[in-house]
């Protein structure tokens, strides 16, 4: 352990004064006061703690203080033989507290008490060991252990800071704008903590009220049927001794029950015997062909670039066999729903079964299905996000045998004209709880749409009613539940509409058309991911400048027209939180072209731009190297010369690399390290899941696109935590966003997939990007207040779908599994 | 007999299609060792327009391991649509129940006594003082022999063909007809004099019903265990979960004193237990086996064979009964019960 450093935040050493509050009149389970010698192991990197019976050499108890995290202590205790842990922070409260503890338990004796270090002797491998003087009967021996342990852990914690923040504060020195902004972070952090404190206090009163309620029920069911019962209320005061069990939990194995369900035989009578057997064995072979032609396998794998997951397959032969290729997909968010969706329509289109294919989603999805489909499965489709689709609907509709659609388009009456002409072979509905209410338009407009087979994929079929489960399965299986009064007699309980009333009969009914995967039973866990915000900080004159720059820009934006102004907009604030070249660059042609000038003139941007860089070459030397996103082709083309010209073997992929040379790109980025960098459409098909590290290197204002760029790392395969370094410059819009995503969203936490359901239809498409412009431009300058609104919406959104998810899981655990 | 599934064989399925597509009215010809052109109208046009219209194609017959895309319009490939379609167009419907006769040995005449004595013995050893009552009569042995398709649904999907034959006489299977039909060859000598059974739907099916369900046996011993590992693997995971909460709850009580404690825990498990019993049925019942049969071809078998009144000693009783020699199968079949005289 390293000599506890003298930070200048280090606490003062207290007086060593004479107090061991507590410890010497109290009587314990080792029948009086112990000796306690303290080590401090700067060699190992602990404190340790020896406690042994007064007078005698016996250890009673040893204790070890390890520093194990950027704000961790562990507290460890070794009593006979066995051992225990516990965890602290290394805040000096938390460390009085946790020593407090101990203390407690092993009451000490101050006056055979003693301390002392063990070190490297300087030069040498030799061990010193040095014995702190003895202590005087007026210093206080608890409070200088606890600073010692606080130094030392104060002294440790750097080599669990990721390596940023360590450059960061190595490299600059803090500014006065820096500790403003440290204390106001810690000041919001504060604020959340208690918010979600006080959220979290009335969630746990409403459950532990429900959960009293519902007891008090069962009980007075239960007495109600015990005082019926002798036998029962003889039984209820029955008390099994630990270790034994009912006969039936360790019952041997049932007989399997099985069906031999023989049809009716209905035949007609033939007048003559017959001349041959011809006829006969034809019809033998027909049958045999019939049998052999029986696929137990996908034909059309060999045609999927897919990693082939033992559920997904499994589900695709499910969907294609028993249930006659209509189904309710409801796998847990991840799991690749788009990917067993597609392995059904690529089987049914190699065995020649289908021939067009309608793929329905929300607009956010819709690009990325067309990705999918083309990367994975090698199926061109045309979408409604082309210019095609608004022009001619009729030709786009008839012509194309494969479209990806956004619900929105279809919800169109001139457009669903058209779809609903067309006999579709296949229709897949991606985010099927949309269709949840049978009034709205969405599920009218499906429902009008002729299909033979039908796939609806949701990870979350129930919101707020399990009547909302009715309107999705008589979509697929008009009839498989009773009419919508009776399914409500039978199953709702309108006072608990999330619980169904017979529920062995609806998971019966249900398990006909509905298949859930869920990652316990697929077997898929991934390493956690760490999110870190790297602020860079812009020098006065920078910071002076975007000061002057939003002002001026948000006036000339007013001059635009409201389109005109959200494009401008976006695209300046984006690239500008990207690079001076991308923001250059796109002023060229931002129609005040006087004002444009102007800026490019003055803007002296080169500080922030270096600084953000040369946080770069050491976050590429890890293992793996590290991939950076950028949105602009400028951002990369001037990133990829600054670190070419640090010597750090840099990786390009963007649009128009060309799609053979991509993989051999990737595959030398894995071999030899270094740095990626990715654009958005240098990302497509992209699989990272061997590198650990991506930076973020600016901030697309859609989340769902942060997301995907997680995803590419963030995959199965992946064996170590993912670390996301998110670079904003602070002060900037992108900083308020980068918070609200993390803090009210918790788009680093959410699994990848979840953040479009939290989303929801609230920000369906563009839409968050042009939330935030509009915020911002109606700002006025206080950006923080309009972006802390938007983050109230967010948060919302998030507890919502947490509390809608949490009753999926409830309903549905466990019981429709593919596997 | 279970009829093993025939590996996709471009040569064969081109002359299954062949004689499948001229059986429903088509004309084919072979353009290329696996090539079909077909012009077809009617039932064989069905397979590509519902209203029978006429239609022209050429049909290719590829190998299975061709990795191109698949051309279902025209392309024979496992696993392909039209060959579903050609096999359930060839199907009948209702399906009809045929009569075949078997062929008399020209050179068969009553068996001897001895040996049919001897037959006997081995058959029914439990029976002594074998004699014939009354010379033997020539008469009619019938067999029905059925093709069934049969789905078994338990974790996967099986799909089997057999050819099913049992006695009408005795209700015995008869392996023998269902792998030797093949090699029987028409006779039409005693069409005229056969009085073939009235037939009788619900004694049909069960005969068939028990004929699958001992043809099946081996197979569904195979998929059992496998169901059983399963359901043993979901019944341990659901135990052990039970058991660690009655423990839990168990010790909970045995910590508190109090008697309103003791009573809630106990009611607790009684709740648990029947959770865990609702648990174990519903595993229980999601590892039910389903066998479907699906049948594709019933056919009454009509062959000669010699009915005698025969009298013998069972369990030391002496008494009479008729039965009927099958010399085909060198076996005695019991046309009525044993009666004590």
């Amino acid at each position: 352990m390293p000599t506890p450093k003298k930070s200048s935040k280090a606490r003062p050493r207290p007086p060593r004064q004479s107090f061991l509050p507590g410890l010497v009149d109290s009587k314990n389970q080792f029948g009086g006061l112990l000796d306690l010698r303290v080590t401090f192991d700067e060699v190992k990197g602990f404190t340790e703690l020896v406690w042994r019976e007064q007078g005698s050499k016996k250890i009673v108890a040893v204790g070890r203080v390890r520093c194990t995290g950027a704000d961790q202590l562990t507290w460890e205790t070794e009593v006979d033989g066995r051992r225990e842990s516990a965890f602290s922070s290394q805040r000096p409260d938390s460390i009085h507290a946790a020593f407090g503890v101990w203390l407690k338990q092993f009451p000490s004796d101050r006056s055979t008490f003693s301390a002392g270090w063990l070190r490297l002797q300087s030069g040498t491998d030799k061990l010193l060991r040095r014995d702190e003087p003895r202590f005087g009967a007026d210093e206080n021996i608890c409070a200088w252990i606890e600073t010692t342990i606080w130094e030392m852990a104060e002294t440790l914690r750097f080599q669990f800071l990721p390596p940023p923040r360590r450059t960061d504060e190595i490299d600059y020195q803090p500014s006065p704008y820096i500790e403003r902004y440290r204390r106001k972070m810690e000041r919001q952090e504060q604020k959340r903590a208690e918010d979600e404190a006080r959220r979290q206090k009335i969630l746990d009163e409403i459950a532990e009220k429900r959960r009293k309620r519902e007891q008090r029920q069962a009980e007075a069911q239960q007495i109600a049927q015990a005082n019926k019962s002798p036998a029962n209320k003889a039984n209820s005061k029955l008390q099994l001794p630990k270790g034994q069990l009912s006969p039936l939990e360790r019952a041997p194995l049932p007989p399997l029950p099985m069906r031999f369900e023989m049809p009716p035989l209905e035949f007609q009578e033939t007048t003559f015997p017959l001349d041959d057997l011809c006829g006969f064995f034809l019809r033998e072979r027909a049958a045999l062909w019939w049998v052999s032609n029986q696929s137990d396998d996908l034909l059309c794998l060999p045609h999927c670039r897919i990693e082939q997951l033992e559920y997904q397959l499994r589900t695709a032969l499910r969907v294609l066999g028993p249930l006659r290729g209509r189904a309710l997909l409801s796998d847990e968010v991840g799991l690749g729903k788009t990917i067993e969706a597609g392995l059904v329509i690529k089987e049914l289109l190699t065995r020649g079964m289908v021939h067009r294919f309608l793929v329905l989603t929300v607009p956010s999805l819709v690009d990325q299905w067309e990705e999918e489909l083309a990367d994975k499965f090698n199926l061109t489709t045309a979408t409604t996000n082309h210019v095609g689709a608004r022009n001619d609907p009729q030709k786009f509709w008839s012509e194309n045998a494969g479209i990806v659609a956004s619900l929105h388009t279809l919800k169109q009456a001139a457009q669903l004209e058209v779809a609903r002409q067309i006999k579709w072979d296949i229709l897949i509905v991606d985010e099927a709880h949309y269709l949840r209410n049978r009034e709205s338009q969405a599920w009218q407009a499906v429902n009008a749409l002729p299909r033979q087979f039908l796939l609806l994929l949701t990870a979350t079929p129930v919101q707020n009613s399990i009547e909302e489960l009715y309107n999705l399965v008589t979509l697929l299986q008009p009839g498989q539940l009773p009419s919508p009064k009776e399914f409500r007699a039978r199953f709702l309980d309108p006072k608990r509409p999330r619980q169904p009333r017979e529920p062995e009969d609806l998971r019966r009914l249900l398990g006909q058309v509905m298949i859930r995967n869920t990652r316990a039973n697929a077997g898929l866990k991934l390493p956690p991911r760490r999110a870190e915000t790297v602020l860079f900080e812009p020098d006065e004159a920078e910071r002076g400048f975007w000061e002057k720059w939003e002002r001026e820009f948000r006036d000339r934006l007013s001059n635009l027209n409201a389109s005109q102004a959200s494009l401008w907009g976006r695209l300046l604030l984006q690239t500008a939180g990207s690079s001076p070249a991308a923001w250059k660059l796109a002023l060229e042609k931002f129609p005040d072209a006087g004002a444009a000038r102007a800026w490019r003139e003055q803007a002296p941007l080169e500080t922030s731009w270096k600084r953000k860089c040369e946080l770069i070459p050491p976050l590429t030397r890890i293992e793996g190297g590290a991939v950076i996103f950028t949105q602009f082709l400028e951002t990369q083309a001037a990133l990829a010369d600054y670190l070419r010209g640090m010597r750090v073997e840099t990786f390009v992929v963007n649009g128009s690399t060309p799609a053979p040379q991509r993989q051999p790109i990737t595959e030398e980025f894995r071999k030899r390290g270094g740095a990626l960098i990715l654009t958005h459409s240098g990302t497509e098909g992209r699989n990272l899941q061997f590198s650990r590290n991506l930076i973020n290197f600016d901030l697309p204002w859609n989340p769902m696109e942060i997301e995907q760029r997680i995803g590419r790392l963030h995959r199965l395969g992946q064996q170590h935590p993912v670390h996301i370094y998110n670079f904003v410059q602070a002060g900037t819009l992108q900083e308020h966003l980068l918070q609200i995503l993390q803090e009210k969203l918790n788009l680093f936490e959410l699994v990848v997939g979840e953040t479009g359901l939290v989303l929801g239809e609230r920000f369906s498409s563009d839409e968050f990007a042009e939330e935030v412009f509009h915020r911002w431009h109606a700002s006025e300058g206080r950006v923080a207040e309009a972006m802390a609104g938007l983050g109230d919406e967010l948060a919302a959104a998030r507890d919502a779908y947490g509390e809608v998810k949490q009753l999926d899981e409830t309903l549905f655990a466990k019981d429709y599994e593919a596997l | 007999m279970k009829l093993e599934r025939i590996p996709h064989n471009p040569g064969q399925l081109l002359e299954f299609y062949e004689e499948g597509l001229t059986k429903l009215g088509a004309l084919c010809e072979r353009t290329w060792h696996d090539r079909l052109e077909v012009v077809a109208e009617g039932p064989a046009a069905r397979l590509w327009h519902p209203d029978g219209a006429i239609h022209e194609i050429e049909l290719q017959f590829a190998p299975a391991e061709a990795a191109s895309a698949r051309n279902a319009i025209r392309e024979i490939f496992p696993g392909c649509p039209l060959t579903f379609h050609l096999t359930e167009a060839l199907r009948i419907s209702p399906l009809p129940l045929e009569r075949f006769i078997l062929p008399e040995d020209p050179l068969a005449r009553p068996p001897d006594a001895t040996v049919m004595e001897k037959l006997w013995r081995a058959q029914f050893p439990d029976t002594h003082r074998w004699r014939l009552a009354a010379p033997l009569q020539p008469d009619i042995h019938f067999a029905l022999l059925a093709l069934a398709r049969c789905e078994i649904q338990a974790m996967d999907q099986h799909w089997s063909l057999h050819r099913i034959a049992a006695s009408l006489t005795d209700g015995e299977p008869d392996p023998d007809l269902s792998r030797n039909i093949s090699f029987h060859q028409i006779t039409g000598d005693l069409a005229a004099e056969i009085a073939w059974p009235p037939p009788d739907p619900a004694r049909l099916r069960e005969l068939l019903s028990q004929t699958l369900e001992r043809e099946l046996a081996g197979e569904l011993d195979r998929i059992r265990s496998r169901q059983e590992n399963s359901l043993r693997r979901e019944l341990a995971r659901i135990d052990d979960y039970f058991e660690s909460y009655e423990r839990e709850l168990t010790v909970r009580a045995t910590r508190s004193s109090s008697e309103n404690s003791r009573l809630k825990t106990a009611d607790r498990l009684a709740a648990a237990k029947a959770e865990h019993a609702r648990r174990r049925a519903d595993q229980l019942a999601r590892h039910e086996i389903r066998v479907h049969p699906h049948l594709d071809a019933l056919l009454l078998v009509a062959e000669k064979g010699w009915r005698a009144q025969l009298r013998l000693e069972r369990s030391r009783h002496p008494g009479e009964v008729e039965a009927l020699f099958v010399p085909r199968l060198r076996q005695w079949k019991l046309a009525g019960r044993f009666c004590q005289t």
